[in-house]
């Protein structure tokens, strides 16, 4: 056998059959390119390695419930030490705390500049196993000198704000204005745990000493010992929180265990939402069904091929090739197809990860160790789904030729009008590839509705109209008073400013008027209303909490619908009060005045007591879904005053101006600096138009791929059905020409067509859409849509299958229909 | 038939495959098409049945011109009008002998009852109807061709139209094919048949010789049909 003879001979076929290799290549192309996308994004997101020096997997510890006292699942640092010294399933542990400083040089003159830094233990770079370019790491007694805090910064700050000096170790840098020594310069590239330009040692310790009840919480991450698994581990600090409940009934009571997870999936999670890692992997596994079917067509156009190579293959047969002859040359044309549909599916694969890493770039945070590159492990998975599609697609049509009987072959002059190729195998893989076209149509277009319902919501106020800017002003961490002179000095600047016609700050980003996807309305907090009896704490009922400054009605442009708004008079000297909005009186007091109810939260605003509901606002947020849980999205929202909490962080300022926005971006740093030169704004200053548009970026891209995915299954399933159509069509001319002959009209041609892929169709359609409406109801979940619009999508996908199958078997047979007699019953 | 041509195109060249054709077939006429190889013969036919349309001249059929028929009229003629035999026998390998037969009947949109009863008699009438669930690949080629001639007369066609009959049958097959024919001819049925064995010539009321697409000689039989 001589394989370069082969080649040459497939090279030969694939020009001979123009038609049919630039559709199986077509086919390939837009089977691989949607399957290499959807693999690098998975592979570039969650199986990014962190570019650590140890190797090994590091494993995030959190809570499984919320702690109450902190509506979220991170760990207290007393908790963290207790984890650490008694676990012997990890061969180490460590812990850090997120923040955001601004950085400016030891006289704390000039301009400031934010980064994101963490609080770490002095082993943290031990942890890691990171050697710093300059300087050193940590050392246990950087935490316990009473000192100066110690910091080391990556090489960005360094060349940024030292110049690059190598005799910066040991100089001074302001940190939110308070003086800390650098010790070292980490190297490019190290930005541990994700984004990171500033380390700041810490002695945890501090905290513990300020007791259970204190506020802080931390990440912790932790590395194997060896032979240890996951689920060992995971019951060993189970019984270590059980311990801890216990003994602290009052702080730890419902945290009896963890949740382990790979740092890498926990943080795609909390950068991009819950669900995300399991919308990666629904995403995926649909990219893979698209090859799937992509591999089922070339399947059956290998099958057509080799059928108009009968006697070609008999021949060679009966000149003494040997079956594995056989196999070969057919397995090498389904490779050439195969290998050319890839280099175009790696083409346009590379693209699309452009345009995908380009809706990335939109988020506030990308984890350092993400990348869209077709780096070599995807190159890896190209070689093998070529490898498997080319076998895939060739293996069996090739023992199928070979096994073929010679003598048959060579005299099968049709004496009757049966001859087809083309059995019960193709009928199969076609059924198959019609069955997966029709789940993936569905999941498409019940995806599409959804996003075009998402995005059709009107907003309630004039996005275009209002900036949001990253803040984190502080004031003195005893005094929350500082703070509020601060805030109040700073909107009296900004409000001379000409064109900025209200100012207001809040905790969350835009004021949590910006739709969001992939997560539910940001944290709910447990509260009581006064009057009411709750059986235990669980029933008590949950909303968002804004805290939000005067002004912030303003901003929006909306006057409360009943009471008052917020007022600097309101202090914690004065009635404790909140606002909430329509949709919670309507919820909670649905016939009755909800001005002057009272209501306290539970936990965290236990010490300032009963709030009275002062005002009504209107829903800033766009209406619901149908079916979206009011409570779990978010949409019941509760206002409470700046000025009324213990909060030492303004961290989002609202602008509204009629102006353009982006000119303030100026003035409004010129304005702080003359607050508190140590402060800078972060981050990009978005208008919430804008930030509606970040926010939804990744819905964008989700909704985006699925209606991808089906477009691609439904062009490759009408590929399909057209070429087995068209083949099994053209198999059967002489039989038409006998029908004709005998007074056979078009319309009974056509049907004679039709007929035959119609059952197959019918099953498989049926199956398709049965597969899509159970794959949509897994799915409702995971995007966190509660209603799905079935009424819709169950005609919508009945019309499309309809065309498609129109289009797909409709020429053929019209093509059929138009056939001379004469000239179909000369066909052999 | 009047100035009837025919041109096949291929690449830049032209082939006449009928030059000229003048030609009448009365009602109830034997004709017997004769010729080498390539000569028109097959072409001819095709066109008397409908099969084919010429590239000149004019074609009536019962009086009716045919070129002014449309597609769907031209298959309802057929299918009323005309019974083909072919030399391959051009059975549908799918379908049984008795759907083989039934089809034309179907295609005529006979009621079920009636179709039934009509190919039974056609099947005892070619001595098939024992074999009338097998396939064709499960039958002789005379066999197969007994139920051509059988698929042929089920509507009771008045113009038989036979390209080559015994062309790919034995000499046993063969006359018990044109001994069927004989029977039908007798019954009054237009029969024209294309032959290159002279011996069936014989069966014909008229034989009519092509030769480089032109009729170069007309023959008439009469005693031989009558035999």
């Amino acid at each position: 056998m001589n394989i370069l003879s082969d080649i040459r001979f497939s090279l030969r076929l694939l020009v001979k059959n123009p038609g049919s290799s630039a559709m199986a290549i077509l086919v390939m192309a837009i089977g691989t390119a949607v399957a290499i996308t959807m693999f690098a994004f998975v592979s570039g997101i969650l199986w990014s390695p962190l570019g650590l020096k140890e190797t090994r997997e590091v494993l995030h510890v959190e809570w499984s419930e919320n702690d109450h006292l902190r509506n979220d699942q991170s760990i207290r640092p007393s908790d963290f030490e207790e984890f650490k010294r008694e676990s012997k399933a990890f061969d180490k542990m460590t812990g850090f705390r997120w923040n955001s400083v601004a950085l400016s040089n030891s006289s704390g003159e000039g301009p400031a500049k934010k980064y994101e830094m963490v609080f770490v233990e002095s082993n943290f770079f031990d942890f890691t196993g990171s050697a710093p370019l300059l300087g050193r790491t940590f050392l246990p007694e950087d935490v316990t000198d009473g000192k100066d805090d110690k910091i080391v910064i990556s090489q960005s700050v360094w060349e940024e704000h030292f110049d690059g000096d190598p005799e910066a170790m040991g100089a001074i840098a302001m940190l939110d204005g308070k003086p800390c020594t650098v010790v070292g310069v980490m190297p490019a590239g190290f930005y541990f745990p994700s984004e990171t330009n500033i380390w700041v040692a810490t002695h945890w310790p501090n905290s513990k000493e300020k007791g259970r009840t204190y506020w802080e919480r931390m990440e912790v991450i932790g590395v194997l010992g060896d032979g240890v698994s996951k689920s060992q581990a995971k019951a060993e600090l189970d019984t270590i929180a059980g311990r801890l409940a216990q003994e602290f009934p009052d702080t730890n009571e419902n945290l009896l265990s963890v949740n382990l997870n790979p740092f890498v999936i926990w943080g795609a999670n909390a950068v991009m939402g819950d669900s995300f890692q399991s919308i990666c992997y629904v995403l995926l596994f649909c990219a893979l069904l698209v090859l799937a079917v992509a591999s089922a067509n070339v399947f059956n156009l290998v099958m057509t091929r080799i059928a108009t190579r009968t006697s070609e293959l008999s021949i060679r047969s009966a000149m003494g090739a040997r079956r594995s002859h056989i196999v070969v040359q057919v397995i090498l044309d389904g490779l050439m197809l195969t290998v050319l549909g890839a280099l175009g599916g790696t083409l346009i694969a590379g693209w699309s990860l452009k345009l995908i890493w380009a809706k990335f770039s939109m988020q506030r945070f990308i984890p350092y160790w993400w990348n869209m590159d077709m780096d070599g492990s995807v190159l890896g998975f190209v070689l093998a789904i070529v490898i498997v599609s080319a076998l895939a697609s060739s293996l069996v049509p090739g023992l199928r030729a070979a096994r073929s009987s010679v003598a048959e072959n060579l005299k099968d002059d049709s004496r009757t009008s049966s001859s087809l190729f083309i059995g019960m195998l193709s009928k199969f893989i076609l059924a198959f590839q019609i069955t997966i076209t029709g789940t993936l149509a569905f999941v498409s277009v019940m995806m599409i509705l959804v996003w075009i319902h998402l995005n059709s919501r009107e907003l309630p106020y004039e996005a275009e109209l209002i900036l949001s800017a990253e803040l984190r002003m502080t004031g003195d961490r005893e005094d929350p008073s500082v703070l509020l002179r601060k805030m109040s000095s700073f909107r009296d600047l900004l409000l001379k400013h000409p064109g900025v016609d209200s100012v207001a700050f809040s905790v969350s980003e835009g004021g949590d008027a910006a739709p969001r996807f992939g997560t539910s309305g940001g944290s709910q907090f447990a509260f009581e209303i006064d009057g009411e009896v709750y059986n235990s704490d669980e029933a008590k009922p949950k909303v968002a909490r804004e805290v939000v400054s005067e002004g912030f009605n303003s901003v929006f442009d909306v006057e409360p619908l009943i009471g008052r708004s917020m007022s600097s008079l309101d202090t914690h000297d004065t009635q404790m009060v909140c606002m909430v909005n329509k949709t919670f009186a309507d919820f909670h007091w649905p016939n009755e005045d909800p001005l002057g109810k009272r209501l306290r939260f539970v936990g965290t605003d236990k010490g300032s007591g009963f709030r009275t509901v002062v005002g009504v606002m209107p829903n800033i947020l766009p209406k619901p879904m149908p079916g979206d849980n009011l409570v779990e999205m978010g949409y019941l929202k509760m206002y409470i005053p700046y000025s009324q909490t213990t909060w030492r962080t303004a961290a989002f300022l609202l602008v509204r101006s009629s102006g353009d926005l982006h000119r303030l971006a100026e003035p409004m740093q010129r304005a702080l600096r003359q607050v508190d030169s140590t402060q800078a704004f972060q981050g990009r200053m978005l208008t919430l138009r804008e930030l509606n548009d970040r926010n939804m970026a990744v819905m964008d891209l989700v909704f985006s791929m699925f209606g991808a995915f089906g477009a691609a299954s439904l062009i490759l399933g009408v590929v399909g059905l057209y070429a087995i159509m068209s083949f099994t069509t053209k198999q059967r001319f002489r039989e038409f020409g006998i029908r004709m002959a005998l007074g056979a009209d078009s319309k009974v041609i056509m049907m004679a067509v039709v007929k035959r892929g119609s059952i197959l169709l019918a099953i498989g359609g049926v199956l398709g859409v049965g597969a899509g409406h159970a794959v949509s109801m897994v799915l409702k979940s995971t995007i966190n849509v509660h209603q799905l619009p079935l009424g819709y999508t169950y005609p919508i996908v009945v019309v499309i299958l309809g065309v498609s199958t129109m289009v797909s078997m409709g020429v053929p047979a019209w093509r059929a229909s138009r056939l001379q007699p004469s000239k179909a019953l000369r066909v052999d | 038939m009047e100035g009837i041509r025919k041109v096949f195109y291929s690449d830049e060249l032209e082939t006449y495959a009928l030059a000229d054709i003048h030609l009448k077939i009365d009602a109830g006429e034997f004709v017997s098409i004769a010729g080498p190889s390539g000569c028109g013969k097959s072409t001819l036919l095709s066109i008397m049945g409908l099969l084919d349309v010429p590239t000149e001249g004019s074609y009536a059929l019962n009086g009716t011109e045919v070129s002014s028929l449309r597609r769907n009229e031209l298959a309802r003629v057929r299918n009323r009008e005309i019974g083909f035999i072919f030399q391959s026998f051009n059975l549908i390998g799918d379908l049984s002998v008795y759907e083989n037969v039934e089809l034309p009947l179907v295609y005529g949109g006979m009621p079920r009852d009636e179709r039934k009863k009509r190919v039974n008699e056609v099947l005892e009438r070619v001595e098939m109807s024992h074999r009338r669930n097998h396939l064709p690949s499960q039958l002789s080629g005379g066999q197969q061709q007994r139920v051509a001639v059988a698929r042929a007369l089920t509507t009771k066609a008045k113009i038989l139209l036979a390209d080559e009959p015994t062309g790919n049958l034995d000499s046993t097959n063969g006359d018990r094919v044109m001994g069927l024919l004989k029977e039908l001819h007798r019954e009054g049925s237009t029969i024209c048949m294309v032959t290159h064995d002279d011996r069936f010539n014989s069966y014909a009321d008229r034989v009519i010789s092509l030769f480089d697409g032109k009729v170069i000689k007309e023959e008439e039989k009469k005693t031989a049909a009558l035999a």
